[in-house]
């Protein structure tokens, strides 16, 4: 789970990027085995096909409608803070309580 | 008798469970004497009023809401056959406007069967000495694994006994396992999860593995049934803790849930409006309702005199109008019907009661699978199974009864998950991807596993009666439909999907 502070801005910038190339879509989503698992975006879905971009290992961005690929990465780039507090966020969600795992306080 | 071991790993939890009950507030919503008073006092409606329920149940289709308690308080009571009628139509009519005429597939895969619980309906409880009880090993895991993807199986319900054995930690090793499956073309998209409740940093843990949903069944909503049928002293004899259990997983980020009642136990109408009121809690605290409900019956279990001879048990004709209340009531929900129900219940309730999913070629003694000759082990299974045909008769039969088998798990692959999936049930939309992605999915079936007879009527008949259908009302997308359909069948790829 993200905190509530750190949906905000990733609805924003989402938004942002639907807004200034025509999007109908666009979210993020953490990757955890084979599910794409929601976190936060703007817009609804339709049945389009859906572009998708890593931002990192844990973190996909998706889309829909025609966004280039350098929009997408410049996206991303813009989004590397924010990445890094979610993958903290997330870190101390996901892993902290298996023992195999990498978790803070290892 | 429990080992020590189990004594131990119960009593542990036991005590856990109390230290959560007294931090816990969430409100309680199953209010006993509000929801007898709801049945009570709404006995008797004018068919008008059952008609403008019925109407308003049509329009909550496109906009995801709830029927109010009331209003499943009066249909639970409607007696006129021609009323019932007008709510079976209904029921598939919302059916068919959420998700189109898709029936999803999948299979329940018993992984463990050992369980410190004793409840007296369970074939499974741990007094039952007649059934044999055990947790897969991994070799024995990927003998099953390699029996389901290699008739067709891309989507499983894995099932957990609550034990020490099958903790949450063999969960996660075992659905990550799952996921390494490849067996030809074949592979484990999907596996959800029914398994006991977990306390918050286990759900954690599950949720890391990249589950589907992750389904809980109250069993039963009444409070003193429950407390009846369930020993004190053991972990389930808990109520608050089960049916507080999806909260929880919400709290973890688990937020595809599922719910499910075991009909029979009490009175369906009070179960009804139990499975009601759970949703509409989910949606008060996380604004995600139900991904999925289940309405499994009691059924009949080697040396469990309960279950054939509960006073509540629900005939043929009240479980048709079960799941058709279910639809009206929470439009936007999956609704599974399983493999307990005999061919010719599940091909009427089909039609009556607006089903989504359903399990087939289904096995449900641990182990089952790679003994895929013997319908029933008895003395391994927690009930005795109704529909023993395999997924390719199962699906022979969809196909001439004209609905579109679908093998579709791109939703959540596609990060249309919770609250990104809920607006596209709740407002319909959800169908284009359905049927999209079900012509794919049945497309790779008929190209990798199905019989002569079922690759016939499935590329005569199916194929294209659904590739018009998105021509129709998602012209946009046929053209990539297409596309990938030539590219399965002339380049042999696959899992494209939408």
């Amino acid at each position: 789970m993200i905190s509530e502070s750190t949906r905000q801005i990733l609805q924003r910038r989402c938004k942002t990027l639907c807004q200034t190339h025509s999007l109908g879509i666009a979210y993020v989503a953490q990757v955890l085995g084979p599910r794409r698992h929601y976190l936060a975006g703007y817009g609804l879905p339709t049945a389009e096909p859906t572009g998708r971009l890593s931002v990192s290992d844990d973190i996909v961005l998706f889309w829909q409608g025609d966004l280039t690929e350098q929009a997408g990465l410049a996206f991303c780039d813009d989004l590397k803070d924010t990445v890094f507090s979610i993958e903290r966020e997330l870190a101390g969600c996901d892993t902290s309580s298996r023992p195999n795992c990498h978790s803070r306080g290892d | 008798m429990l080992t020590t071991i189990e004594n131990t790993w119960q009593q542990e939890r036991v005590e856990r469970v109390g230290k959560w009950s007294d931090a816990n507030d969430y409100e309680n919503f199953i209010d006993e004497a509000l929801i007898e008073k709801l049945l009570e006092s709404h006995r008797h409606s004018e068919p008008e009023v059952v008609k403008d329920i019925i109407n308003k149940a049509k329009d909550n289709a496109t906009t995801g809401a709830l029927l109010d308690p009331a209003d499943v308080a009066v249909l639970t009571n409607v007696q006129d056959p021609e009323l019932w009628q007008a709510i079976f139509e209904a029921a598939n009519w919302i059916k068919q406007t959420v998700y189109g005429n898709r029936i999803v597939l999948f299979a329940p895969l018993y992984v463990s069967s050992v369980c410190v619980n004793n409840c007296a309906y369970c074939g499974f409880r741990s007094s039952n000495t007649q059934v044999r009880k055990r947790a897969l090993s991994q070799d024995e895991l990927q003998r099953e694994f390699d029996a389901l993807v290699n008739v067709g199986h891309k989507r499983l319900i894995m099932v957990y006994g609550e034990h020490p054995d099958s903790d949450y930690e063999y969960i996660c090793r075992t659905i990550e396992a799952a996921y390494q499956v490849k067996s030809g073309n074949g592979e484990i998209r999907r596996a959800n999860v029914n398994a006991a409740p977990l306390f918050v940093d286990e759900y954690k843990a599950v949720r890391s593995v990249g589950i589907g949903t992750y389904q809980v069944f109250q069993e039963t909503y009444h409070r003193p049934t429950y407390q009846k049928l369930h020993s004190k002293g053991t972990l389930k004899s808990h109520f608050d803790w089960r049916v507080f259990a999806l909260h929880r997983a919400q709290e973890a980020g688990i937020d595809d849930v599922a719910l499910g009642v075991l009909f029979g136990l009490t009175d369906w109408r009070f179960e009804i409006l139990g499975l009601l009121y759970h949703a509409m809690s989910l949606e008060k605290y996380f604004g995600v309702g139900p991904h999925t409900i289940s309405y499994p019956r009691l059924e009949p279990a080697v040396n469990t005199p309960l279950a054939s001879a509960s006073p509540h048990q629900v005939s043929d004709e009240d479980f048709a109008k079960i799941v058709a209340i279910i639809r009206l009531m929470c439009p936007y929900t999956g609704s599974i019907l399983t493999a307990r129900e005999r061919p010719e219940v599940r091909r009427d309730i089909m039609r009556k009661g607006g089903v989504s999913q359903m399990d087939a070629g289904s096995r449900i003694a641990v182990g089952g699978y790679s003994q895929i000759d013997h319908e029933h082990l008895p003395d391994r299974q927690q009930f005795i199974l109704g529909d023993t045909r395999s997924l390719d008769e199962f699906i022979h039969d969809l196909c001439k009864d004209g609905y579109l088998p679908s093998f579709c798990t791109a939703g959540y692959r596609e990060g249309r998950t919770g609250a990104n999936f809920m607006p596209l049930a709740k407002h319909a939309t959800v169908k284009n991807f359905c049927i999209a992605n079900g012509i794919l999915t049945f497309q790779e079936y008929l190209e990798d596993y199905a019989s002569e007879p079922v690759r016939r009527i499935g590329s005569e008949t199916v194929v294209p009666q659904y590739l018009k259908w998105v021509d129709s009302h998602v012209p946009s997308l046929a053209p990539k439909v297409r596309e990938n359909l030539n590219r399965m069948r002339k380049d042999s790829e696959r899992d494209l999907h939408f």
